[in-house]
């Protein structure tokens, strides 16, 4: 990565200018680069950094609030690792301040749930759209009469508000709605613990393929035709075509999306929220972390900061995985761009 | 495999994905038309027995459609321009500019895109509140700026540019600020579309934190609005909500068929190649 980025930078950061003005130039290099680079620097700072930080130090903080024991108003103070064991043990305090592991309907007593609902969305949901999203890219990219508007319509559902998805499906899965009246069923697809998921499960396939088909579409695209040619005069079958060539070479591509897809799935909100109302079945059964996060906000930042901290290490552990064992490099693959470039 | 003539089984399934897409949408479509019996009839009515408009007049009748619309506009507009702005200084920097610590700086764009939202949320909400922010447009738009994606995709496109054009702009006298702006971005229009309309959508669409930073009708964007639809009546009037999902839907679908050839030529013009 590193001589990569030298040699495509080297010659644009140094302009050929005169020897005598170099070092002055080298400066004024410098302050326009601070000047480029300060406001995003400072709003990265701001909305990304300083929030970060604050987070994972309110999550040790106790939330201010009635002392169960006393009834009397506390002040936060130091919490130690309690919030983190409020979620994780499921550990409450009762009503005379001793600890105890969480009753059912607290917050804290759905985390491993949540953590469950949420793994088991990102894995279907990924797992479909790559299948689908691969698919219809391998469609797209064949040339046909109508193209363009065929590849709009595709995307459209990725372009509309997941308010509008989730209010769309809401309505076609409604009790009497047509989901039910096609298939002659009398599912409840809105609360049902299965049928709920699945509904998520849907209607986040349906919205989402569509951007995934346009991230493996821009794979399959710098796939040279002659690669094919070559492979058809082997005697390749369509299968080993796909197997051999078409899946290795969008590989880096596909792997980056999956990346981005599995990051944005782990944080779903919107859908299982407006769909199901954020329960559905038992009333947790499409609670995904983010639901769970949101709802303790309305009952305590300091809690609820110390389940988005936990979230955010998911993630991260996640990624991190992800990178590691499937060889996914976000940073890598600029490299083989600049290959491409320098030629 | 690739960019040979289609078959009639691809045709084929190019028919079920595009109807799969499109089916749902018109289903909402054609409710928005029709009335509450027409909705609950059996067998199923596909079409509705009028295309009046009245639906639409209850669901603007109900919620202020109006100020919802003004509000997504304002907050898209700033959102997005903000946002490929500074993303188009920032990858300039990066790849033009010797600027120090560089890989520094790439790494934290990194950083920051893996951060999820969920756990920036409840600083950035106090941090707004105690501004007193909530409820206004500023409150929703600056949180989101610190969009990494654009300046990703811009790095990555900027670093295919020719060299040799910069150079000479540069011996011509031209500074940085003016390369960037007569050189890099007529070179990179077709990335910018694609960031921009990517951007929009996102911006549009933005449910959870403008929820969470906004509860006064005036200032809701439309996603939120929509479900203020659903929270007036007790029972769920379909035509009525579905006419509102229309009303939020249309000006995107708009944007997007008017730009859907660019976004496509950028996004897979090794954009996003990664």
């Amino acid at each position: 990565m590193s001589t990569a980025t030298e040699v495509v930078g080297a010659p644009a950061g140094v302009p050929r200018a005169p020897r005598t003005g170099a070092k002055k130039k080298r400066r004024g290099e410098t302050r326009v680069a601070i000047y480029l680079v300060a406001p995003t620097l400072i709003l990265l700072a701001v909305v990304i950094g300083y929030p970060v930080v604050s987070a994972i130090i309110m999550s040790f903080q106790k939330d201010a609030g009635l002392d169960p024991a006393t009834g009397l108003f506390v002040a936060g103070g130091f919490a130690g690792i309690s919030n983190y064991a409020h979620w994780i043990l499921q550990q409450c305090l009762d009503t005379s301040g001793n600890t105890i592991s969480c009753p059912p309907g607290n917050l804290g007593s759905q985390f491993w749930n949540a953590t469950g609902v949420t793994f088991f969305f990102a894995v279907v949901t990924v797992a479909l759209e790559t299948a689908f999203g691969v698919w219809m890219a391998i469609i797209m990219n064949r040339t046909f009469r109508g193209r363009g508007l065929v590849r709009a319509a595709i995307l459209v559902p990725w372009a509309i508000p997941t308010a509008v998805t989730a209010k769309l499906w809401f309505f076609i899965f409604a009790t009497s709605g047509i989901a039910n009246a096609l298939l002659q069923t009398q599912i409840l697809w809105t609360s049902d613990e299965w049928a709920s998921r699945f509904a998520i499960i849907i209607a986040d396939t349906w919205k989402t393929t569509p951007f995934m088909a346009l991230l493996i579409l821009a794979g399959l695209q710098i796939i040279p035709e002659d690669v094919y040619e070559a492979a058809k005069m082997d005697g390749a079958t369509t299968f080993q075509q796909f197997w051999r060539i078409t899946l290795p070479l969008i590989r880096p591509a596909l792997m980056v999306a999956v990346l981005f897809r599995i990051l944005d799935a782990l944080r779903i909100y919107d859908l299982p929220a407006i769909l199901t109302g954020g329960g559905g079945g038992t009333g947790n059964a499409t609670t995904t972390l983010s639901i769970l996060v949101v709802d303790q906000i309305r009952q305590g930042f300091n809690s609820a900061s110390a389940l988005s901290t936990i979230t955010f290490i998911i993630i991260f552990i996640v990624a991190f995985i992800f990178v590691r064992v499937l060889g996914t490099n976000v940073v890598r693959t600029q490299q083989a761009q600049q290959k491409g470039a320098a030629k | 495999m690739t960019r040979f003539r289609l078959p009639i089984g691809g045709y084929i399934a190019l028919a079920i994905a595009v109807a799969v897409m499109v089916l749902p949408l018109l289903w909402m479509l054609l409710a928005s038309f029709k009335g509450q019996d027409e909705i609950y009839s059996l067998p199923i009515q596909w079409l509705p027995s009028s295309f009046g408009g009245a639906n639409y007049q209850a669901a603007a009748d109900a919620v202020p459609f109006g100020s919802f619309f003004l509000n997504s506009l304002i907050t898209t507009v700033f959102g997005a321009g903000i946002k490929i702005v500074l993303g188009l200084m920032t990858a300039y920097a990066l790849v033009f500019v010797e600027v120090p610590f560089r890989k520094f700086f790439f790494g934290l764009v990194i950083f920051a895109l893996l951060v999820p939202q969920q756990i920036v949320i409840i600083p950035n909400y106090t941090l707004v509140a105690s501004l007193g922010w909530l409820n206004t447009y500023q409150g929703i738009i600056v949180p989101g700026l610190a969009s990494a994606f654009g300046t990703f995709l811009f790095r990555q496109h900027f670093l295919s540019l020719p060299i040799s054009v910069l150079e000479a702009a540069a011996l011509d006298g031209a500074g940085h600020w003016r390369r960037l702006w007569a050189f890099v971005v007529p070179m990179s229009t077709p990335t910018i579309a694609a960031v921009a309309l990517v951007s929009v959508v996102t911006e549009w669409n933005e449910y959870l934190w403008p929820l969470l930073v906004i509860d006064r009708p005036n200032m809701m964007t439309l996603p939120i609005g929509l479900t203020l639809l659903q929270n007036t009546d007790g029972v769920t009037n379909w035509g009525v909500l579905m006419a509102g999902t229309v009303l939020v839907t249309l000006p995107i679908l708009i944007v997007f068929f008017v730009m859907q050839k660019k976004i496509v030529a950028g996004l897979t013009a090794g954009a996003v190649t990664g």
